[in-house]
């Protein structure tokens, strides 16, 4: 199978949605034998996409000046409000409250449900015993649970947390679970025959085959996450970000639901690429021996 | 318990130069390092019951290289997932140092053929064979570090030590998974087809630097494989298998002057004399 030295591509490899990262072929058009006219490369570069969309801001900008309207806002007066809500702490103060219940959630959810997917995928009285009630809650909207989450926990950290990390727990849970029950049948035999104990054989192997498969829950939670911190913040909230935009909403404040959303929007893009710069790092083995040959 | 005088023994053997013919001196030996006695598998299925070896008798010395070859089903691959321990006898026993095994044995290491999936790809060339030190029969004295540059120098793997094993060619990647089993420091090496999936110019390199390694480090091999020439070339015993599975149809010490080479031991008469017999004797 691999007699062939050009591909690099390891048989059976799990072919996962490795390749939605960024790492997509775009930027490795420099060394190519047959080169595009340029107007063909420039189509296919990311800057072109961002050039479509500044294009648009234009766009709306022009058409907000010649219009002015209390519906909506131009673009200046949205960059102008959110440099100064930004620096006039509200906004700030909020984004952090945000952040910070969303990323103990998403911590927690993370260590309970790989721990939870991988022993019910390596131990079957686990697996006997969890799956049942996990699958009925599982399709459950999480939003269904609120209410009564603030029943029991109060509208303070412990709900929202506790709301995030439910949020979360079911993306990585399915992952890390798939991922640790498909551990080749050669790599267990492996740790079999080099004797590691049920522990190591874990930590040593099943865990790091299963990472990329870890990686692609925990980065479509951490979309979750964000949603749902700023959800419940506007069902139940007393700060944040979803209970800034509550207010503003209230009171009619176009341009500053406008800032709140674009807040809400620069803070998923940030954590993304924080998400990916983390995963490059850990996952680099597993980009490597999946990419096509370049 | 047994443990406890074996390893010094085995150290000496370790550091004794390179005895060219090891096996020549083993077979005399009262104890064998292998037994199997009077073993059956049968795989069950709902319907019926397959039997893939029964009445298999076999017993392999300390330092002998045994090739296993058979028709294919003839319960080859079988017989050596059984010795490592990967599968239950279904009647009989398997001994390894004089003890029933029940489980992998600790002595044994195994090279699979599918190479690809047996090493580690998050870890490096080096980090692999660290893997296997750390993992090992009879710990390592003295610095990790220089005996992983042992065990890649002696299958040829120095210069890819931080490599990815998904960087490497198939026969490359087939050495290091041999480097790692050897930091291990077995007794005993089982080697399923582990040579079937390189090409031909990487197969005869691999069969030489096995041999090299077994030569240096004082092990005995079981070697299953399907290709004559490769069995005759390796070995100095080589066992074939009935094709039904029932027990063995031949076990033939081929007594082939070593060090073997590529060229010159292929155009021995005794080797093609072998070679002749073996082949028919699959054939038929």
């Amino acid at each position: 199978m691999t007699s062939n030295p050009t591909a690099t591509r390891t048989p059976g490899a799990v072919p996962l949605p490795a390749a939605l990262g960024p790492t997509s072929a775009t930027t490795s058009a420099t060394g190519t034998p047959r080169r595009r006219p340029w107007f063909l490369r420039a189509l296919r570069s990311r800057l072109f996409g961002w050039l479509v969309f500044a294009a648009a801001l234009l766009a709306w900008q022009r058409y907000a000046t010649a219009n002015p309207s209390p519906r909506y806002a131009t673009v200046s007066d949205v960059a102008v409000q959110w440099w100064d809500q930004i620096l006039g702490g509200r906004l700030l103060t909020a984004t952090l409250q945000t952040l910070r219940t969303m990323l103990i959630g998403y911590g927690l959810a993370a260590v309970l449900a790989v721990v939870i997917g991988v022993l019910m995928a390596r131990v079957r009285l686990v697996y006997v015993l969890l799956e049942p009630p996990l699958e009925l809650l599982r399709p459950m909207p999480i939003s269904a649970v609120i209410p009564l989450l603030i029943l029991y926990l109060g509208i303070d950290d412990a709900m929202k947390i506790s709301v995030v990390a439910v949020a979360a727990f079911f993306h990585i849970l399915l992952n890390a679970y798939s991922g640790a029950g498909s551990t080749h049948r050669t790599m267990m035999d492996t740790a079999r025959t080099f004797g590691l104990t049920w522990r190591q054989t874990m930590a040593e192997v099943v865990i790091p085959a299963a990472a990329p498969s870890i990686f692609v829950g925990l980065r479509s939670a951490l979309a979750a996450s964000l949603v749902i911190s700023v959800v419940v913040g506007m069902i139940a909230g007393n700060d944040g970000l979803g209970h800034l935009l509550m207010i503003q909403q209230q009171s009619f404040q176009v341009t500053d639901l406008i800032v709140g959303a674009v807040t809400i929007a620069l803070l998923g893009y940030a954590l993304n690429a924080a998400f990916l710069f983390v995963e490059r790092r850990v996952l680099h083995w597993h980009f490597g021996a999946t990419r096509t040959h370049d | 318990m047994a443990t406890s005088a074996a390893p010094p023994a085995a150290a000496t053997e370790r550091t004794a130069p390179a005895n060219p013919t090891p096996a020549n001196t083993a077979p005399a030996s009262s104890a064998p390092l292998l037994a199997v006695e009077d073993v059956a598998k049968t795989y069950r299925t709902r319907r019926r019951e397959v039997t893939a070896l029964r009445e298999l008798s076999l017993d392999i010395g300390a330092g002998e290289f045994v090739t296993v070859v058979g028709r294919s089903g003839c319960g080859k691959s079988t017989l050596l997932r059984l010795l490592s321990g990967l599968l239950p006898v279904s009647a009989g026993e398997i001994r390894v140092a004089g003890q029933r095994i029940d489980g992998p044995p600790r002595q044994a290491r195994c090279v699979f053929q599918d190479y690809a999936q047996s090493l580690l790809p998050w870890k490096t060339v080096a980090g692999n064979v660290r893997f296997g030190l750390r993992h090992a029969y009879e710990p390592a004295e003295g610095g990790h570090d220089e005996l992983v540059a042992h065990y890649l120098d002696l299958v040829g793997l120095g210069h890819a030590a931080d490599r990815y094993p998904w960087e490497l060619s198939g026969g490359m990647q087939q050495r290091a998974a041999i480097a790692r089993a050897l930091a291990a420091r077995p007794q005993l090496l089982l080697m399923d087809e582990a040579f079937s999936g390189v090409d031909a110019l990487s197969r005869a390199k691999l069969q030489d630097v096995l041999l090299h390694a077994w030569a240096e480090e004082g092990l005995t091999v079981v070697f299953v494989t399907h290709d004559i020439d490769e069995a005759v070339y390796l070995a100095d015993r080589v066992v074939v298998l009935h094709p039904e599975g029932h027990g063995l149809l031949a076990d033939v010490r081929t007594g082939l002057p070593r060090p073997r080479g590529q060229v010159v031991t292929r155009e021995l008469p005794e080797f093609l004399h072998h070679r002749r017999e073996l082949l028919h004797m699959v054939l038929d």
